[in-house]
């Protein structure tokens, strides 16, 4: 696993009104990610308290955010990936439409819904080929920072890589890129978990049988031989199953799943398609891999196998691109939600996915914390990790 | 890959019939060897003329071998791997013959009848109860062309294990109390009756693949192979604490049929020989060749995973899961291609037993262009 493992998990997003369920979801968002940037490992770029607000404390907390708050936060890049991704995130709570000042301009899935939490991604090159900030507001961090419109800013004669694939050109929100990926709905009780490292980011909230409602991943894609990508990142997220086999995604960027890929030759943002790197036979026949027990006596015979998660480019152009980053998001065949498993090399990783599914579905893995029971524990605040 | 990539291609079998073509197939896998052999990482272990048989020359040579002519090649261990592989081929002039303790006696892996002559292969790693490298050839060792097979062919250490290719060799296989299971790699062509093949070999350093053609027409029809197999990030090799090394044997009348698994090959997993299974047949993948994202479209190349299992008859169900992936620069999956295509240049060349179907990738010698081999003999790299 690339750096150290952080985040906030089995949260309790609960509230009455649901607007509370939000709030607690997008503070939480915020609590996580202030781990790694007091460690080192992340930057925080920028940040709004929203309208009203005076801090990210929770909302009855004595400096709570506001409507329409939002950060900013970047991760560096380091000797496995090239590019920075800078992550933004901002809510909403109930009867104040997404998008309205001070987080304008603003959508979250080409609207603006209210009672939602939104996440984007973005990176960029330079002229030259370096990387560069992509952010085009102001960087005080200080609660009180403005987006630009556009939100994300290309850099002169440089490149763009822009989630959800609707920010960028051809796009229905290329004007002002101001579109996001929802990943929490205020309105029922939920549980949501974040965690990253150095390379990836997960977000998932299920609800209390471990039904995945929603999820977000951005992070490391491992490119092809030879690829001639700048940009090596892969976001894409989903209110409701793990989809294979078509397009993830579309270009108004109002639909459930949304995916983004930079592609090489015409360097521009593009939709993906993910592989179907199946098992053979009846797909979890080969599960656990019980090879290992017969190979290794000592243990204890309960090791399952995951695949990589292959990514296509499908839309200009047409052919894989690369995988994810092992480490990250990867597939699984076998196993239900909230199931934990345990790696060879003793790392650990949660499977997400609709519990109610037939084994024979897929499901995606996630890195996941030793210790961590995911049924148990759940509160406001979850449980902070680092490991 | 593992070490330097040599062959013997564009092999073409035109003697006339098939039993010439089969004495010729076995007489090149045989040179092959010695090439190996001078190359340092082979030896002759083993070397049976035939029935009537005064040598190893070709069909129409002075010193041909006979029906029932074997050979043991051992490709020596290296750097890499600890355990030696013995590889056993045979030819035979028809399927009545008997000669003695040279007959194969079995024969798996082909649905063609085996009436007009054949060659076939097997293969076996033994470790000793110490886990060292072991032979498990138990027939004699003189290498004279007298040599001759024992009973059981393939004998276990004592309190050590063993791999045998094909799996009905192994401990609670069909053919375990002689160990004669042979695998096909030639057999009768097609209805039409007798016409020129094409053959071609391929080896590194541990790997080798056999691929027939058999009307000479680009179709790979028929192959037998034994590769090794390499681990993929998180796990690295599933098998690392054993001491047989991560191989697969397999041997088919079809490259890559569209269901998974066979009954042919094997895969050691704690001193045993379960069946192997191939998956990570993405269609997706496929349907998406060649690749556009390349400034110059690629047809890409992906390792095809093995995974393990006992079948459903034998007493032990358990053991079964991915034990590795074959090497890519070896044997690499491939789509859209026809057989006898070429990538990379003319550094690989396509098997597939269709037109542009699902197909295997295997090393070529970047000059010579497919279909143009004119001799037995065929070309050496």
């Amino acid at each position: 696993m690339p750096g150290t493992l952080r985040g906030v998990i089995n949260q309790r997003l609960w509230g009455d009104p649901s607007t509370d369920c939000v709030q607690v979801a997008f503070t939480n968002l915020w609590r996580a990610f202030q781990l790694g940037i007091a460690a080192g490992q992340l930057e925080l770029i920028a940040s709004n308290y929203g309208a009203g607000g005076t801090g990210f404390d929770y909302f009855d907390g004595a400096n709570p955010s506001g409507a329409n708050a939002w950060f900013v936060v970047r991760f560096p890049p380091n000797a496995q990936r090239t590019s920075s991704m800078y992550v933004l995130v901002q809510w909403t709570p109930d009867l104040v439409a997404f998008g309205t000042a001070p987080g304008n301009p603003g959508l979250v899935q080409s609207n603006t819904t209210d009672t939602r939490v939104g996440i984007a991604v973005a990176s960029a090159r330079d002229a030259g080929g370096a990387d560069v900030s992509p952010w085009g507001g102001s960087t005080n961090a200080d609660g009180a920072d403005t987006k630009s419109d556009p939100v994300w800013a290309l850099p002169a004669g440089g490149e763009l890589y822009l989630f959800p694939r609707s920010n960028a050109t051809g796009g229905s929100d290329a004007v002002s890129a101001q579109n996001t990926q929802q990943v929490v709905l205020g309105s029922r009780e939920l549980n949501g978990h974040v965690v990253y490292d150095d390379d990836n980011l997960v977000v998932f909230v299920e609800d209390a049988e471990g039904t995945i409602d929603s999820w977000l991943y951005a992070g490391r894609l491992v490119l092809e031989p030879d690829l001639d990508v700048d940009i090596d990142l892969w976001c894409g997220g989903n209110t409701s199953v793990i989809l294979t086999g078509s397009t993830f995604g579309d270009l108004t960027g109002s639909g459930s799943d949304q995916s983004s890929i930079h592609l090489p030759i015409n360097r521009v943002t593009a939709l993906s398609l993910l592989g179907d790197f199946s098992f053979p036979t009846s797909d979890y026949t080969f599960q656990p891999n019980d090879a290992y027990a017969r190979a290794e006596p000592d243990n204890d015979g309960t090791w399952w196998e995951e695949r990589p998660i292959t990514i296509f480019a499908a839309e200009t152009l047409t052919g894989q691109v690369g995988h994810i980053d092992m480490d990250g998001v990867c597939f699984i065949f076998g196993m239900a939600p909230p199931a934990v498993l345990e790696r060879p090399d003793g790392a650990q990783r949660r499977v997400i996915g609709t519990a109610s599914n037939t084994l024979s579905q897929p499901k995606i893995t996630v890195p996941w914390f030793s210790g961590s029971n995911p049924l148990n524990s759940y509160q406001r605040e979850g449980i902070e990790v680092e490991q | 890959m593992s070490g330097t990539a040599r062959g013997k291609i564009e092999m073409l079998l035109s003697s006339g019939t098939q039993a010439g073509d089969a004495r010729d197939l076995w007489t090149s896998i045989y040179n092959h060897f010695v090439n190996l052999e001078n190359a340092g990482v082979a030896s002759i272990v083993s070397l049976y003329w035939g029935v009537g048989g005064t040598g190893t020359d070709y069909t129409g040579g002075g010193a041909p071998s006979g029906t029932g002519a074997f050979f043991v090649g051992a490709l020596l261990p290296n750097a890499n791997r600890t355990h030696t592989i013995y590889w056993l081929f045979q030819w035979t002039e028809d399927s009545t013959v008997d000669p003695g303790n040279a007959a194969p006696a079995t024969r798996v892996g082909l649905a063609r009848s085996i009436t007009n002559g054949g060659v076939f292969a097997a293969a076996a790693v033994a470790a000793d109860e110490d886990g060292n490298d072991a032979n498990p050839w138990g027939g004699s060792t003189n290498g004279d062309g007298a040599d001759s097979k024992s009973d059981p062919v393939w004998v276990t250490p004592a309190n050590g294990t063993a791999l045998y290719y094909p799996y009905q060799n192994a401990d609670g296989g069909s053919q375990d109390a002689s160990r004669d299971g042979i695998a096909t790699l030639y057999g009768d062509g097609f209805a039409a009756g007798y016409a020129d093949s094409r053959a071609h070999l391929v080896t590194d350093d541990d790997s080798l693949v056999v691929t027939v053609d058999y009307d000479a027409t680009g179709t790979q029809d028929d192959w037998i192979w034994g590769v090794a197999l390499e681990g993929i990030e998180p796990y690295g090799d599933p098998l690392s604490s054993q001491h047989i090394p991560a191989l697969a044997f397999d041997a088919r009348d079809e490259w890559f049929e569209t269901a998974f698994g066979s009954l042919t090959g094997c895969v050691p997993i704690d001193g045993a020989s379960p069946e192997v299974y191939w998956g990570g047949l993405d269609t997706i993948w496929q349907a998406r060749q060649p690749n556009d994202c390349y400034a110059t479209p690629r047809y890409m190349m992906r390792a095809l995973p093995a995974y393990g299992a006992y079948d459903t008859t034998r007493q032990d169900a358990s053991g079964q899961g991915f034990v590795g992936q074959t090497q890519p620069e070896f044997a690499a999956y491939v789509a859209g291609l026809p057989g006898a295509d070429t990538l990379d240049g003319l550094s690989r060349f396509v098997c597939n037993s269709g037109a542009a179907g699902i197909g295997v990738a295997i090393p070529w010698d970047g000059v010579t262009v497919p279909g143009t081999g004119t001799t037995p003999q065929g070309t050496d790299f």
